[in-house]
């Protein structure tokens, strides 16, 4: 079984780390781990390198990346010359044949049996035509000033529309902004955290440092102080013992 | 309801881009940590990561499903890092970015910690970012596609475009380093120690 492992293939070794390999593979590997030191060390140091990357991760932000279409101002928009809103001339050049179309139709008599001139018959029916077309004027008027106001308020619309979904975009812009300073802060706040925690550690770490090294000297100091004692203790001894011993001689 | 990729794409190619954009949601993290990795920069990793997203959207046309989504992501993404890499001649940075916040990594990782704990957490991440750091970029890209997108070595082949035995060999001695590194820097050996 084990003869199928060798010893040190990195490709076999990688198989087995990544836990890739057949059941075949992996139970040679096994068997050969077992009594390989080497090898056995090596997948050890893989794996915990591997255990470390794991550590290892991306900021954590929000994308929020999307496709949007083009903004309608950006492409210009081909309407129909007749959907085209109308000038204000043109409204009025409009109203004055209308106007005068129903002028003609209000006034226009059954034709008389014997052969008139046009001019004269309508210079004649005038008069008897004035008491119907005022009631038509009337509502070919009010009629007209409907439609125009109609018009009016179809061509006001759209803008209206327009206007509305930009205050909305404002609005989320506004929404999306907000997120994003409430946020900076936060990560402002965090960081100021970490840096206070830095700091106190590296005082704490000074301090010991500090503490160390005056222990160290005071004990220096109570060394060199310990041995000039023990001289002069010596000294006095050699005294002692010389002023005694001449006493005796004496 | 959940979609499936596949699903998704199928209807961000009828012109859905409603469907586009939940595609976007659901791989964006894991593009940009890769960007991330392979880089070694927030900022440049963002970029890298809209522009796998723009890039994947205009070619999705030309996407059959001859792979799967997330992997033709991963390629685009990974031949975005190459061309960044070029275009900078060097290599991956190795310190957190400014912006980076060590105590929500933290917070992410596990329960509360000490402060001690934390730095050195602090420590080991940047020993191991310094370590990734010095490795060659095809070592580099094996590694943070096995470790960090549990991709099989067959996936890794074929999105590095070499065989299964090279992806094998550049694990191995892309951990090698790394191990050596984290050795030198006392950030594996005192847990050995620790351990025994």
């Amino acid at each position: 079984m084990s003869q199928s492992f060798r010893c040190g293939d990195p490709e076999a070794l990688v198989g087995y780390l990544y836990e890739e390999d057949s059941p075949d593979e992996r139970r040679a590997a096994e068997a050969h781990l077992a009594a390989c030191a080497s090898c056995a060390r090596e997948v050890a140091g893989l794996g915990g390198a591997r255990s470390r990357l794991a550590t290892w991760q991306p900021p954590i932000e929000s994308l929020d990346f999307q496709v949007t279409r083009r903004p309608t101002g950006a492409a210009p928009v081909v309407v129909p010359w007749w959907r085209q809103p109308m000038p204000a001339w043109m409204q009025a050049a409009a109203a004055v044949l209308v106007f005068g179309a129903g002028m003609a139709v209000g006034g226009r008599q059954p034709a008389p049996a014997s052969p008139v001139p046009a001019a004269t018959t309508a210079e004649a029916s005038a008069p008897a035509a004035v008491p119907a077309s005022a009631s038509d004027l009337a509502g070919l008027e009010t009629r007209l000033r409907s439609e125009i106001a109609q018009l009016k308020a179809s061509q006001a619309q759209p803008a209206a529309v327009v206007h509305r979904v930009d205050q909305d975009q404002d609005q989320a812009m506004l929404r999306r902004v907000q997120t994003l300073i409430g946020e900076s802060e936060e990560r402002q706040r965090r960081e100021l955290a970490l840096r206070t925690a830095e700091v106190v550690r590296d005082l704490d770490a000074q301090r010991r440092a500090d503490l160390t090294r005056v222990q160290q000297t005071m004990g220096q100091i109570e060394g060199s102080t310990g041995a000039e004692l023990r001289q002069q203790r010596e000294l006095w001894n050699f005294l002692m013992n010389n002023v005694s011993q001449r006493g005796t001689v004496r | 309801m959940t979609w499936t990729d596949e699903e998704l794409v199928a209807r961000s190619r009828g012109g859905d881009m409603d469907s586009f954009n939940q595609l976007i949601l659901r791989w964006e993290r894991p593009i940009y940590a890769l960007a991330y990795r392979v880089i070694g920069r927030d900022e440049d990793a963002r970029d890298v990561c809209q522009e796998t997203f723009l890039r994947a959207f205009r070619a999705l046309p030309g996407f059959k499903g001859q792979a799967k989504f997330s992997s033709w992501l991963y390629r685009i993404a990974l031949n975005l890092c190459r061309d960044w890499s070029r275009r900078q001649r060097r290599a991956p940075v190795s310190q957190m970015p400014e912006d980076a916040d060590p105590m929500e990594i933290a917070a992410d990782l596990g329960p509360v910690e000490s402060v001690e704990d934390l730095v050195a957490r602090r420590e080991l991440t940047s020993a191991v970012e310094a370590a990734m750091a010095k490795l060659p970029e095809e070592q580099r890209t094996a590694i943070i596609l096995k470790e960090y997108h549990g991709m099989t070595f067959q996936e890794i082949a074929e999105l590095q475009g070499c065989p299964l035995s090279t992806v094998k060999t550049r694990l191995y001695q892309g951990l090698s380093v790394v191990r050596k590194h984290l050795e030198r820097n006392g950030q594996l050996v005192s847990d050995v120690v620790k351990r025994a």
